[in-house]
This record gives structure tokens, sequence and C-alpha cells, in this order.
């Protein structure tokens, strides 16, 4: 596809995300109605008065009917107001937004470790089939979907930083001090070094090593697999074939002939395993009680506080759509079959 | 003295069952700007000779004795690196049945011909983009600057198989192994693929080896032909006398079942199946559906030997008077 | 997809009935056992399954102690030979513990695969036989579910239904049904072009017979196999839910519930309370890919060994 095509392409796709996206906004909303009571009176002790909760509920516009509820939530929607959290009392997209960077970081950087070590693995296993690489990649491959994730976290931060002691424990993303210095990127990687501070720098990465390694192990497995089945089918293709038939160097080959086919499925898995990485990240961010929006969910499922859950899913949902559409795109522009 | 001799070449596949020995004994001749047909029945280990020779055949198959001599050396004793440097796409290139599927689907025909010819023949981009051109125009691609621009899954398949040709000619080589070019392409197409390559061997000289069970495409375009049964070489001679008096009872079966013009009744047909190859007859393979048959197929192999008019037989008993057969119907 | 001959097979029918597209059986036993020789980690993968279905059938009954059973004393304390797994923090055998869990998760694995292949199948049947506006309305709604990460979605979920076993198997189908309900479909719609759905169509086959005696019965094979897989993955979700408190409670003896209470005490450095229950997960789901691969391996015919 040619570029003004891709963006018409983008535009259509992005046209398409709008109506899931309201069904999405709608279903998230109506979960939080079918629990049984109401978060007020989840929330509120037994010494509140009558009047006072029938005050909150009104407030809330607990006392409307549904359908006026969620054109109520559509409407602060609109101007970015996503509900006061019951605990935080901030608008919860402040604490979104405060609580983003941490997550996107540390998703971020897993993701590309994963693609990383995958995607080589994947494809010299495919090369060099049943050599020791390749039983690696399988091993790595199958271990690493078979593990909870919440589970390896927990050894990966017994053996490095209660048995050996090289890596900050589960405080957060500088180790041990905390920083109120105003962010630049979001990035502590990033920022520290703009601001020219190696110490802060330092610390932000040790803190990030655990958390992003058991990510990415996870993250890892469905890369390589993909990368290895598809590279390995790629090299037995009758194009694969006419390649070598023609006297290209057999590094032509892999990369020019058989990665560049095998590429497209590939994509396909790795937004699966980013939309994987959103959820799997929850799990990190308890064990390693990293500042996130995963964090921020747990200590909002624990305290029952509805716009906050409502809130954390509705963005995760839409980052994780828009992660899609991108890869999406990105497969149109790879895929010459792909129709506009 | 030949461009390609072929002198004993023996492949087998090695499956769960045992091996499956597809090639046994086989020997092939082409000279200078010859056209050779290789015939054979689907299965009778056509294309796995063109692999066996290119040596890209794949798992579990694998070439287990003989000699490919080429310009004096054994292409199956030399590195795989002079093979792929050297030989490939230099000497000898292939071009493959179903084109669609044998070019790169995601790269435009135009990148994969110019990468070919910076690669192989060091050309530069722009020198690379003119050749590309002349290429294309070399085979009859109409419309040629615009059609570099097209995927292959746009693509005829007349049109897909004139590209796949002007990709193997690139490099000039000596040698053209077409393996089954011209299945499921319909009449008019194969027709002008046909031309297409006699005028390559008129303007260039090159040697084609033509691969193929369609033995009216061997009467319109070859020279010689070798006709191929169970992995061994039936009969070979120049195509007029092996069509107008073919000497193995195989070949003359072959060419009496194609049905004709003005034919009345049943096409006469071959009776039996097609030897087992995991475990072949013993003796001559094809003596379980002779009717030539005697003792002596049945315990040794008959050897390809020089008959007349003038062609190669591997048989004990012959076809000994002429057999007029209407050639071309 | 597979629709080579394995998938082709005779299936058992009223006299009068004429089954297109039959072939025999016999023979079909040894192929198996012969790609299963060659695929040792099939082998150990069925294993394993076979040694946790044992452990959770047998072990609770044959176990010593009480898996809920505090006792203070003897808490915390690492593997020894009374306790080969040693004790939670409550002192709880975790050995009871773990085997006790593998009942539970397994159940509530089986029951949530069960229950999602039950509805995507039938959803993407459905959308695939009949096309056109059911085809559209139902791929757009498993695109909905889909637009969600599924952990996240689960959480919801689970969160929207209150703690319990019922929460963690709904919550755990509800992800996993438009991964069904999508291969079921795209299935469909080949099978249903195909030769001999055609031929049963002319002798005269109703609709409804088509659909289920014969274009079903040949989906099934790779649905079988992401059902393989999907045990293993059910596994996982079910435990991470419990871990984060959105599934089954303290003090379960659940997998992903003793993980968390081993994290409650994890700065004492008690290391086997929370590593077992997570090795029993990491074994079982192991075997559960290792034998769905292996199933892929050998009902692919492009993957077979030759």
């Amino acid at each position: 596809m040619t570029g003004s095509q891709l963006l018409l392409y983008g535009a259509r796709r992005i046209l398409f995300i709008v109506p899931v996206l309201l069904v999405a906004l709608f279903l998230t909303f109506a979960l939080t109605r079918v629990v049984p009571g109401n978060p007020i009176d989840r929330v509120t002790g037994p010494y509140v008065s009558q009047e006072h909760r029938a005050e909150l509920k009104h407030q809330a516009y607990l006392d409307r009917p549904f359908y006026e509820q969620f054109a109520f939530y559509l409407r602060d929607l609109a101007q970015g107001k996503m509900g006061t959290s019951y605990t935080t009392a901030q608008d919860v997209s402040t604490d979104l937004r405060q609580r983003f960077p941490a997550t996107f970081e540390l998703v971020t950087y897993a993701i590309l470790l994963s693609i990383l070590i995958a995607l080589p693995l994947g494809v010299l296993a495919a090369i060099k089939k049943d050599s020791w690489i390749d039983q690696i990649a399988r091993v790595v491959s199958v271990l690493g979907v078979s593990m909870p994730i919440f589970w390896l976290g927990l050894i990966l931060l017994y053996i490095f930083f209660y048995y050996l002691d090289w890596l900050p424990g589960p405080v957060g993303r500088t180790g041990s001090v905390l920083t109120s210095t105003q962010p630049i990127t979001g990035f502590l990687t990033v920022d520290s070094l703009l601001r020219g501070d190696l110490g802060q720098f330092g610390q932000a990465w040790r803190a990030l090593v655990l958390p992003c390694v058991t990510l990415a192990f996870v993250a890892m497995a469905p890369i390589a697999r993909m990368t290895r089945a598809t590279m390995a089918e790629a090299m037995q293709s009758d194009y694969v074939r006419t390649a070598r038939s023609l006297g290209l160097p057999f590094r032509v080959v892999v990369f020019r002939y058989a990665l560049r086919n095998a590429l497209i499925p590939i994509l396909t898995i790795i937004a699966a395993v980013y939309g994987y990485a959103l959820g799997g990240e929850v799990l990190v961010e308890i064990i390693f009680a990293w500042p996130g929006l995963g964090l921020y969910s747990y200590n909002a499922i624990l305290s029952s506080d509805f716009p906050a859950i409502q809130g954390f899913v509705l963005l995760v949902t839409l980052l994780y759509m828009m992660i899609y559409l991108l890869l999406d795109v990105l497969t149109a522009a790879l895929d010459p079959r792909v129709k506009y | 003295m030949a461009l390609l001799e072929v002198r004993n070449l023996r492949t087998s596949f090695f499956v769960r069952s045992g091996e499956l020995n597809v090639l046994d004994d086989v020997n092939l001749e082409i000279h200078q700007g010859e056209i050779v047909g290789l015939a054979g029945e689907t299965g009778s280990g056509k294309s796995v000779t063109a692999y066996s020779i290119m040596r890209l055949l794949k798992e579990p198959g694998r070439v287990v004795g003989g000699e490919v001599v080429w310009d004096g050396r054994d292409l199956l004793r030399v590195w795989d690196s002079e093979m792929e440097q050297e030989i490939r796409g230099k000497q000898i290139s292939m071009i493959f049945q179903n084109p669609r599927e044998a070019l790169n689907p995601v790269i435009s025909v135009g990148k994969q011909l110019t990468r070919v010819l910076e690669i192989r023949r060091r050309l530069a981009k722009g020198e690379a983009l003119a050749e590309a051109v002349r290429l294309l125009r070399s085979v009859h691609i109409s419309d040629a600057e615009r059609r570099l621009r097209s995927f292959p899954h746009e693509l005829s398949g007349g049109m897909a198989q004139r590209v796949m040709i002007a990709l193997a000619l690139s490099s000039h080589p000596r040698l053209l192994i077409a393996d089954e070019p011209t299945t499921g392409l319909d009449v008019t197409t194969q027709y002008q693929l046909v031309q297409l390559l006699r005028e390559l061997r008129e303007r260039t000289g090159m040697s084609i080896l033509l691969i193929t069970h369609d033995l009216a495409l061997v009467a319109e375009l070859c020279d010689r032909i070798a006709v191929l049964y169970a992995g061994r070489i039936a009969e070979m001679g120049p195509v007029e006398n092996v069509f107008r008096t073919p000497r193995h009872p195989y070949t003359s079966a072959l060419i009496a079942s194609r049905p004709r013009q003005g034919m009345t009744g049943e096409i006469p047909t071959i009776p039996g199946n097609v030897a087992n190859l995991m475990n072949p007859p013993d003796g001559c393979r094809f003596h379980p559906r002779c009717p030539n048959v005697r003792q002596v197929c049945t315990e040794q192999q008959p050897p390809l030997a020089s008959m007349e008019p003038g062609q190669m037989v591997a048989c004990h008993n012959p076809i000994a008077v002429p057999i007029k057969v209407a050639v071309g119907g | 997809m597979a629709t080579g001959p394995l998938l082709e097979e005779r299936r058992l029918t009223p006299p009068g009935e004429v089954v297109i597209g039959a072939a025999p059986v016999a023979g079909r036993l040894s192929d198996v056992i012969y790609q299963l020789r060659g695929n040792p980690a099939t082998i150990a993968g069925l294993a394993i399954i076979g040694i946790i279905v044992f452990a959770a059938t047998l072990g609770p009954l044959i176990a010593r102690y009480d898996p809920y059973q505090i006792n203070l004393g003897e808490a915390a304390q690492g593997p020894s030979l009374a306790h080969p797994l040693g004790t939670d923090q409550y002192g709880e055998d975790l050995l009871t513990r773990v085997m006790v869990a593998a009942r539970l998760d397994l159940v509530m694995a089986l029951s949530a695969m069960l229950l999602s292949m039950a509805v995507g199948v039938l959803l993407g049947a459905v959308a695939g036989f009949f096309g056109r506006f059911l085809d559209e309305g139902v791929m757009r709604s498993q695109d909905v579910l889909q637009a969600f990460p599924r952990f996240v979605f689960a959480m919801a979920v689970a969160w929207a239904l209150g703690p319990g076993i019922g929460t963690v198997i709904v919550a755990t189908a509800t992800i996993n049904v438009p991964g069904y309900a999508r291969l079921m479909r795209n299935l469909m719609l080949s099978v249903k072009e195909s030769q001999f759905a055609l031929a049963a169509v002319a002798v005269g086959n109703p609709r409804s017979r088509l659909l289920w005696r014969h274009l079903m019965p040949n989906c099934m094979t790779p649905v079988i196999v992401v059902a393989t897989l999907q045990c293993g993955w059910a596994i996982l979700e079910a435990a991470g839910l419990s871990f984060i408190g959105l599934g089954v409670r303290v003090p379960t003896a659940e997998w992903g519930v003793m993980i968390s209470m081993g994290l409650q005490d994890f700065l004492q450095g008690h290391w086997w309370i929370y590593t077992f229950p997570g090795l029993a997960i990491a074994v079982a789901v192991l075997g559960f890919n290792l034998f769905g691969d292996g199933l892929q391996d050998i009902l692919d015919p492009k993957r077979r060994r030759a």
C-alpha cells in the first residue's frame, strides 16, 4: 500500500474502534452495576447517618435510572473527568495520569527486551532445526507460557534480592529513595539522564531489572515460538526454493525472503503479547510494589473503589486497542496482499 | 562434449517405512544449445532429478550415488558455497510449477529482479533497474516499467511464469531446468511460453531441460527426449525417432494412451499400477505391466543400450518392428 | 487448518442414513502410536497430566494432615521428613495443601474450559454456518470481548461477580470464548464449501443434520487441540485471579492463594511457602502445553513424522 492509502486505512480502522470502544465503555459501566449493593454502602461505615448516605448517593447519581447514570458518565468522560476516587479523593483521570508512566516504562522495556531475545532465538532455531539452539528455544518457549508470572517474579526476587542482595527489593521504581521531581517524559530512566542525575539513573535501572525480566520472560515465549514456526514454514516455501535456485546468498534468503514473510504473523503475536503483558504486569506490579496502573487497580479492588476500577479498565483497554491498531497498520504496510 | 552429464544418479527418500528409492541409475546428457525433455508419469521422479542436479533436495530426500558432471566438475561433490555462488543462477537456473507461489509474495516484481541483478551481477541500482526492464521485455511482458511495481498475487499465471523466467535468465545461465512450467496454465498461454522458450534458445544458445508429463509439449519443443519410469531411464533419443518408432514398450504405451482426434472406443491404458518404490520389482521395473515381458526381465535389470534408429533403450525385449504412431495429435 | 484424512472418520450412523466422507479407522491407532514415539515431549506431557490427576484424586485421601489445620507451633518450617514441602506461616502442611489445591484448580480449569468451549463452539458454528447477519453480529460481539486485555477483563468480571469458585470459572471461561468462536467460525466457513458437504446436501440431508452430524465433527479436531492447551491457561488465570484476591479466598487450598500467602510472608525468607505451589502450577500447565503441542503435531498433516 502506498503511504496515503495507509493513512486512509489507519483512519478507517480508528473509525471502527469508536463503536467498539463505546460498547466496551458500556460493558465496563454495566459490570460495576452488576455488583450487588451500591458503592456508597460498601464504602461508608455503619456510623454514617442515613441522610448523609442518601446525600452521597444523590451526588453519585446512584438514585437515577441506569441509562441516566451512563449518560452522566459519558458526559463527564467527554470533559476528561472520570469520577472521584474513593481512596485518593482525586479525579480518577488524575490518578491514572500520575500512575501511567511507571507502567508504560515497565511494559515498554519488557516488550522490547522480549522481542530482542525472542526474534533472533526463533530465527536461529528455525534455520538450524533440531540443533542445541533449537532445543533451547523450545524449552524457553514452553516454560515461558507455563509459568505463572507472579511466581516467577517471587522466585527472582528471592534469589536476587533476598539471597544475593544484588538488586533492590520490592519498593518501587527507585529502589529506596523517593524522589518528587517533576517528570519530563515520565520514564525515570530517560528523565534522570536528561537531568544529569546519574545516581538516580543507576537506581532506576536497578529497580527495573527484576520486574522487567519477569515480564519479558513470559512475553518472550510466545514470540519465540511463533517466530520459529513461521520461519520454519517460510524456509520450506516455494519462494525460498526459487531464491536458493538463483544462488542468492543464504543471508539474503533468510532475511529478505523468509523473515520478511514470517514477520507478518509475528506482528500479530506481538500485539497479543502486548495485551497479555498489560494483564500480567498487574501481577508484576503487585509483587514489586511498582507504583503503576496495576498496583493502583489492585488497591482499588481491595477498597471497592468503583470509579477507579472503571477508569483503569477503560484506560488499559484503550491502550490495548491502540496498540492493536498500530500493529494492524504495520501489517498492512508490510503485506501488499492486504486489501484496503 | 556434453554440457551436463548425469551418470548413475541415485536418490532416495528415507521415510518411516524404510528407503524409498526414487531415482535408481539415471543417466542423462545435455549438449550445448539442446532442448532435452524428461518425460514420465507423476511420481516417476522427474522433479527429484532436477532437485538432485541442483542440490535443492529437501529432507528426507538425499542423493546417495552417481555423478553430475558439469564443466568437468562433479556437482555432487563440490562445496555448498561453490554450488550457491558459482552454479545456481549463474550456470544453471531453474523455473518451477505454480509460478505465483514461487515468487516472494511481499516484494514487488521489480525489486525481486533488481535485487538478484545487484547481488549476482553486481550492477549498480540504476543499471539494475534498466536491465530489469530489458529482461521483462525479453520475455515479452508488455508495459514492463509498470509491471515492475506489481506484486506476484496481482499477476496472471502466465505473467508470473514469465517473470520467473526473467529471474532465471538474469545471470545468463547456460542451462535452464524447467520443472513443469506449463502445468496449470491455459492452452494459449502454454503455447506462448513454448514459443518463448524456443526463442530464448535461438537467441542465446541456452540449453533447456524440460521436465513434464505432457508428451505434446515434448514433441513441440524438444530435440531429444528421455523417458523416465520408476526412477530409471527407459528410453532416450531424438524426439522424431522416439515418437515415430518407440522401442521401449512403456514409451509405446504412453504415446498410444494419448487421446487423439478421430479416436473411437476406449483410450488404451497401461494395465497395473506404478511400481512400488519401497519394494520395486526385481529386474526391469516395468516387467509386471509389460506386454513384451520375458523370463530374463524378471531377473535382470536391462542396461541402457544403443539401438536402431539412434536411440538408447533399457529393455530385454524392445519393440522390433517399427510401429507407425501419429505424432502431435 | 488440518482437514486431512484424519478428520473424515467414520461416524456411527443408523441404518439407511448416508454419511459422506467416511474412511476406515483401522490402522489409525498404530499411526498415532508411531507419531507419539517420535515425540517424547508429548508423552512427557501426558505423563505429567496423569501424575497431576492422580495426585489430585488420590492425594487428599491419603494425606496425613488436614489442609486447614492451623498449628502455630509448627509454623513456617522448611521441608523436612514430617513435612516434605514444609509448612506455611499458619503451620498448615504444604504437601497436603498442594494436593488438595490440585483438585480444586483442575476442577476449576476443566469447568472453565468446557464452559468456554461449549459456548464458543456453538457461537462460532452458528455464525459460520448461517452466515450473513448472524455471522456479523456474533463476530462483532467477539471483537468487543477481545478488545479488552484478557486478564484485565477477567479481573473486571471476577470483581463484578464477587469472590468464589463459580466466579473464577465464569471469568476464566468468558475470556476464552472468543478464541473458540473465531476458530469454529473459520473452520465452519471452509468446511461448508467442501466436497463432502455438498455431497451430503445432494443426498438430501436437512440443514440441521448437515450441521450437527457432518460438518461439526470435522471441525472438532483443531478445537480439541486448543481445548487441551486451554486447560493449562485456565489454571494460570484461575491462580492469578485468586492471587489477587478476586477468585477463591484465603485460606482455601488453591495454588494462587497459597502463593499470595507466601508473598505476605516474603521478607521472612520462607521461600517454600510460595515456591512449591508455583512449581505445581508450572508443572501442571507444562503438562497440558506439551501434550497439546504434541497433539497438534500429530494431527496436522504438515507436521507429522514422515
